[in-house]
């Protein structure tokens, strides 16, 4: 029973960021706005927790500090792609490379240090036990639906990302509804960043390892929908926990980690060749 | 000058100057000065830099034309790095056993090179030619699954011949025949420097791959199907067939791109050798419009971006961390695209004005 506890709660640390993530990514391309800068929001989210938490010597102000960041990122985003109508794919590599390249160039100037930050002691946040950031993941696809189905706001998002032509001649602001979209999905993963960075008490480069890109083949798999991406998220933190028990249990994959490393990735490629083709995509997607 | 060059070289500049703006005050908000950094810059420089630069933009060439030559077909193939460890793991191990003088070597490692990165771009384009699934997505999947991958089979290739390599972490040495010559054997004056002869090579491509986009029937069904596929479909083009062909070309050539290391400098394969050549790449191909030929450009202009990093590299007064380059390249990509979307508009709507007068 324990075993299965275990599990569970190993599951539920993975899945965090990626919920996060893909809640934010699915209300930026319901709104029409790829989001494959998901990446670079987690990262710059972690970075500015740490990075606040140490300046500001608080909790809250590490998690202020990122959720700023992420709306700076994001907002650059709705910019370029919104305003200057840059390819939206082409955009979002552009800002994961500067997320990369930002991190690290900060890690050397404020902790001197190319791999990662000192341990910051204001970096943590916990009810008793309880990691109120893994609560909060989890509530997340739930907010992220209601936004999407339940306000006037996601409504407009919606007419914006199915037919903006349409939305326009109801007196619809496109430009600015998408951008408010793309800033949220900003917010959203932001949080995801934290998690990662205040679970450890520190920020080391290149900690998100590919999660965006998870988080973003989540909501590809969940069709759009932030309630079925909620599922994809733990199946594919439920692999990664499931290698953790494979590695521990197993003496073959503690020589090789890197064959236990390879499997959610390997699953997500999985997962996106069998659904990918039956998942309809927000019309004006992309464009 | 024609209209159509004004628009191929004011936005890449405008979007270079402007990214190395904000590089001025990237470096001012680190609290050291913008000048300082520029001539401690200038003070460093010598000869050898100029060899340097040309063997990093020998592996850019290579990865600039991958993203590039894709991109013509409407694919953005951001798996680089992982195309390229993969081509120079398989170049590195084979180059081992390489028979033969070097004009039979060097071709045969450079063609498993070409087939290792192929090979890993293989199943992004299957994937994405019948399946439907965004290349983005499965290349940086790919990427990630080549990291430990390449630890993996490493790992087991330095279990296997323990006696010669002892604690290194790379691959024998490749056999005499596969080494190619550093350009230094030409001129004297880059001695000391990476550079070498594969530069010619990495020209040739560019002019190859710029013929086969223009001149050539697969160019002609490649560039159809990036303009417009279901222009292209009615045409008779197999839009699966083309996609496919274009990640597969896209891949070898991001093989290709370790060759300067594998074959012309280390003579092995290394686990994260050439670490950021695929991205660096993307910021090529954006800087170069696309265009085979000015890939070459561009890729000297991201090589002398990364030897100038390298060279102020460090914590002193004067120094600036070599990360600033990754930065710029960031600002580069996007900036050349605004420059470029904004100064598109201004051509159409002074045409508009134009026909509004006649």
């Amino acid at each position: 029973m324990s075993e299965v506890f275990a599990l569970a709660s190993a599951t539920a640390r993975y899945a965090t960021p990626l919920l996060f993530a893909a809640s934010g990514g699915a209300i930026s391309e319901r709104g029409g706005i790829v989001n494959i800068a998901l990446e670079g929001l987690l990262l710059g989210g972690a970075y500015a927790a740490v990075a606040g938490a140490s300046v500001t010597d608080s909790t809250v102000g590490g998690l202020a500090f990122a959720l700023g960041a992420g709306a700076a990122l994001a907002a650059l985003h709705a910019l370029v792609t919104i305003r200057f109508r840059v390819n939206q794919i082409v955009s979002g590599v552009a800002l994961n490379l500067l997320a990369a390249g930002l991190t690290k160039l900060l890690l050397q100037v404020q902790f001197h240090s190319a791999s990662n930050s000192t341990v910051v002691d204001a970096a943590a946040l916990s009810w008793g036990s309880v990691n109120p950031l893994i609560v909060a993941a989890f509530a997340a696809p739930f907010l992220a639906h209601a936004i999407l189905e339940r306000t006037t706001f996601g409504l407009r998002l919606r007419a914006a990302g199915e037919h903006p032509e349409a939305a326009v001649s109801l007196g619809i602001r496109v430009g600015w509804v998408r951008a408010a979209g793309v800033v949220l999905s900003g917010l959203f993963a932001s949080l995801g960043g934290v998690y990662l960075s205040y679970d450890l008490h520190q920020f080391s480069a290149n900690m998100t390892n590919g999660r965006g890109f998870m988080a973003l083949a989540a909501v590809i798999f969940g069709g759009w929908r932030p309630l079925r991406a909620l599922l994809a998220c733990l199946l594919f933190a439920g692999l990664e926990a499931g290698g953790d028990r494979l590695q521990a249990s197993y003496e073959v994959f503690r020589e090789t980690p890197e064959l236990v490393q390879v499997l959610p990735y390997a699953a997500t490629l999985l997962v996106l060749a069998v659904t990918a083709r039956s998942a309809r995509a927000p019309a004006a997607l992309g464009k | 000058m024609t209209r159509r060059a004004l628009l191929a070289i004011v936005p890449p500049l405008a979007g270079l100057l402007f990214a190395l703006l904000i590089g001025a005050i990237v470096v001012r908000l680190t609290g050291k000065a913008p000048t300082l950094v520029v001539a401690h810059l200038w003070n460093e420089m010598t000869a050898v830099d100029a060899g340097e630069v040309i063997y990093l933009a020998t592996v850019y060439i290579f990865t600039g034309l991958s993203v590039a030559y894709a991109f013509q077909a409407g694919l953005f193939n951001i798996g680089g790095e992982g195309q390229l460890m993969v081509g120079g793991f398989v170049m590195g191990v084979l180059g081992v056993h390489a028979p033969g003088p070097s004009f039979v070597a060097v071709p045969l490692c450079l063609v498993a090179g070409f087939a290792g990165g192929a090979a890993w771009a293989a199943l992004p384009a299957v994937l994405r030619a019948w399946r439907n699934v965004h290349e983005v997505v499965t290349t940086i999947l790919m990427n990630l699954i080549a990291g430990s991958a390449a630890s993996f089979f490493l790992l087991q290739y330095r279990a296997a011949h323990k006696d010669v390599l002892k604690e290194a972490m790379h691959t024998l040495p490749i056999a005499d025949g596969a080494q190619v010559r550093p350009l230094e054997a030409l001129f004297p004056s880059l001695e000391g420097s990476h550079a070498s002869t594969l530069i010619f090579l990495a020209l040739a491509c560019s002019g190859l791959v710029s013929w086969i986009v223009w001149r050539t029937r697969t160019g002609y069904e490649l560039r159809a199907t990036g303009a417009n596929p279901l222009a292209a479909h009615a045409a008779g083009i197999s839009i699966p067939v083309v996609m496919t062909k274009a990640l597969l070309v896209s891949g070898g050539l991001s093989g290709l791109a370790a060759a300067p290391f594998v074959l012309a400098n280390n003579h092995y394969y290394e686990q994260d050798m050439l670490a950021g050549a695929g991205f660096t790449g993307i910021a090529v191909a954006v800087l170069a419009g696309n265009d085979a030929l000015r890939v070459v450009l561009a890729a000297f202009l991201m090589a002398a971006l990364a030897q100038a990093g390298e060279l102020v590299n460090g914590s002193k007064e004067d120094c600036v961390p070599k990360e600033i380059v990754i930065v710029l390249q960031a600002v580069v990509i996007v900036s050349v695209l605004v420059a470029q979307g904004v100064a598109r508009r201004m051509v159409l709507a002074a045409q508009a004005r134009r026909a509004g007068h006649e």
